[in-house]
């Protein structure tokens, strides 16, 4: 089902093509609050957000601010409490809503590399001599063909992380919902990791939802950084970062580091809005 | 979870064998053993409780031709093989059911917590006046003794399952059986394992104990009769048979958690 690029509430998405788009879903005022014995805790409030298809939107904010969590009601891990996720069109129709890549244990410590991978297509009971072709594609693509049958833990942080990746990519799950991914890794790492991601995803474009605390990282990455306040979580501005990849932030254009500089304001401001 | 974490968030499983074949080993107990028999050879009063070690191997030889060591051996081999299946598979599935059911837990904690601390032997005689004096007594206070530790580690094991492998697999869209086969079972296996380590280890203990008060086969009979009929060799002989046994139990052990369990072959303790 195709439909125009007109966003609801928020702003528009500015991306590097100006065609129609397609929608992938859309977050209507989500709201999402931790009942306990002790008082409730009110993680999100009011989150409106749509996403293309094929886009990569980062999600930046204070710790504590409902990010992760506003990512595992849209991968389905968690019913919002209030208003709702809709998925466009046949993309409902996909038996998983997104491949999930987490920060840390991404990773099934008792599986070797290459099942580790294909762990999502054994789900779907594809028989095992495709299931092994599928899954060391996927391998040579995150750059692990080497280490097919060695297990996790003779990995290194970043390549256990490349693993993650490619487990979630394999399914082909048209979304990909990363979840501080890089979170755990060293500067240097990072900043390799964050390049191959971009180079996966050029390869193999997925829509990517991409939850990160790092301001830095966000705006190099994504098409659009969407910043959230603190707790209870709520949009506080929805940017697009209309430049080319790859970008630098050492040496690149000033306007991207004014886009940097525009978030760090937002957050340090207090957050009455 | 117990247990080091490491960088997989897997526990990990502590040594199976305290021992180490080592030529260390070796020369410890060669000097141990030469210094014993010196010291008896030169006539020093050593009393009634030290035989010359050279004695006791010969009494060893003895029993070994006699046949009545390896008949005894044959009933304690197979009350701990037996008893450990028993005791530890049902361990094994009440642990998986209980770690997986709140409601169930919540039962069968208290009875549980209550029945525990109880030492296994304690609960023999009544164990005889159930199930009589035959076979089966003696193979329901070995299983006895191999079901709790079976039982506490596999409920500690599921619990202590790290969240985001459920997750994860609950992302990939599990189902309740593919869940429990590719996720819950290997993923408490490390927890399993001690268990199954530690139940080998008290099906062996309630083994000899159970021998010793109310049996006329087995090692732990053997044991007892050479204390009333006062043959100090011989005691001495069958507590070395025992200390083989314990031995290759804990290595048979640690081989079958090292193949059901290949990507723990870290944790294992290294050679250094």
């Amino acid at each position: 089902m195709l439909r125009s690029a007109v966003t609801g509430g928020g702003s528009t998405s500015v991306g590097a093509a100006a065609r129609g788009r397609r929608r992938h879903f859309t977050c209507e005022h989500v709201g999402h609050t931790f009942g306990g014995d002790r008082g409730h805790v009110v993680a999100l409030a009011d989150v409106s957000l749509a996403v293309d298809v094929n886009e990569f939107v980062c999600i930046v904010g204070p710790s504590g601010c409902g990010k992760s969590t506003l990512l595992r009601i849209v991968a389905g891990l968690e019913t919002p409490t209030a208003g709702r996720v809709r998925f466009e069109g046949e993309q409902t129709g996909h038996r998983i809503r997104g491949g999930l890549v987490v920060q840390e244990h991404g990773t099934f410590p008792w599986m070797s590399v290459v099942d580790n991978v294909a762990f999502g297509l054994k789900l779907e009971d594809v028989p095992r001599d495709e299931r092994r072709a599928r899954a060391m594609a996927y391998l040579e693509r995150v750059g692990l063909a080497a280490f097919a049958g060695h297990f996790p833990h003779e990995l290194s942080v970043g390549m256990r992380q490349r693993l993650g990746i490619g487990r979630a990519m394999v399914v082909n799950a048209p979304l990909l919902l990363m979840d501080e991914p890089f979170g755990a890794l060293d500067a240097q790492t990072r900043r390799r990791m964050q390049g191959e991601l971009l180079g996966i995803w050029a390869a193999d474009r997925r829509t990517v939802v991409f939850v990160t605390h790092d301001i830095d990282e966000a705006v190099l990455l994504g098409d659009r950084v969407v910043v959230l306040s603190g707790r209870p979580g709520r949009i506080l501005a929805d940017i697009a970062v209309p430049f080319e990849r790859p970008r630098d932030l050492r040496r690149d254009a000033a306007e991207t580091r004014a886009i940097v500089e525009d978030v760090w304001r937002l957050l340090d401001e207090p957050t009455e809005r | 979870m117990s247990g080091v974490p490491t960088g997989t968030g897997q526990a990990t499983v502590p040594a199976a064998l305290p021992v180490r074949w080592s030529v260390r080993f070796f020369f410890v107990w060669l000097a141990i053993l030469a210094g014993l028999e010196l010291l008896v050879r030169s006539g020093a009063d050593v009393g009634l409780f030290v035989p010359a070690p050279s004695r006791v191997a010969v009494s060893l030889g003895q029993m070994l031709a006699g046949g009545t060591l390896l008949a005894n051996l044959g009933a304690t081999l197979s009350r701990i093989t037996l008893g450990l299946l028993c005791g530890a598979g049902v361990g094994v599935v009440l642990g998986l059911a209980m770690g997986t059911s709140k409601r169930l837990r919540r039962i069968v904690d208290p009875v549980v917590a209550a029945l525990h601390p109880i030492p296994r032997l304690a609960f023999f005689p009544l164990l005889i006046v159930v199930l009589g004096v035959g076979e089966s007594s003696k193979l329901a206070g070995v299983a006895l003794g191999a079901f709790f530790p079976m039982l506490l580690n596999t409920v500690a094991g599921v619990r202590g399952m790290n969240p985001v492998h459920l997750e994860l697999a609950r992302n990939y869209g599990a189902s309740r059986r593919q869940m429990f086969v590719h996720v819950l079972l290997p993923g408490s296996m490390p927890l399993m394992l001690t268990g199954l380590r530690l139940s080998a280890n008290a099906a062996f203990h309630s083994t000899i104990g159970v021998e010793m008060v109310g049996s006329r086969t087995g090692i732990g009979a053997m044991l007892w009769l050479s204390w009333q009929t006062f043959r100090i060799d011989h005691l001495y002989a069958i507590l070395v048979v025992i200390a083989v046994i314990g031995i290759g139990l804990a290595s048979l052990i640690r081989w079958i958690t090292q193949r059901s369990a290949p990507w723990m072959a870290d944790f294992t303790p290294a050679a250094a």
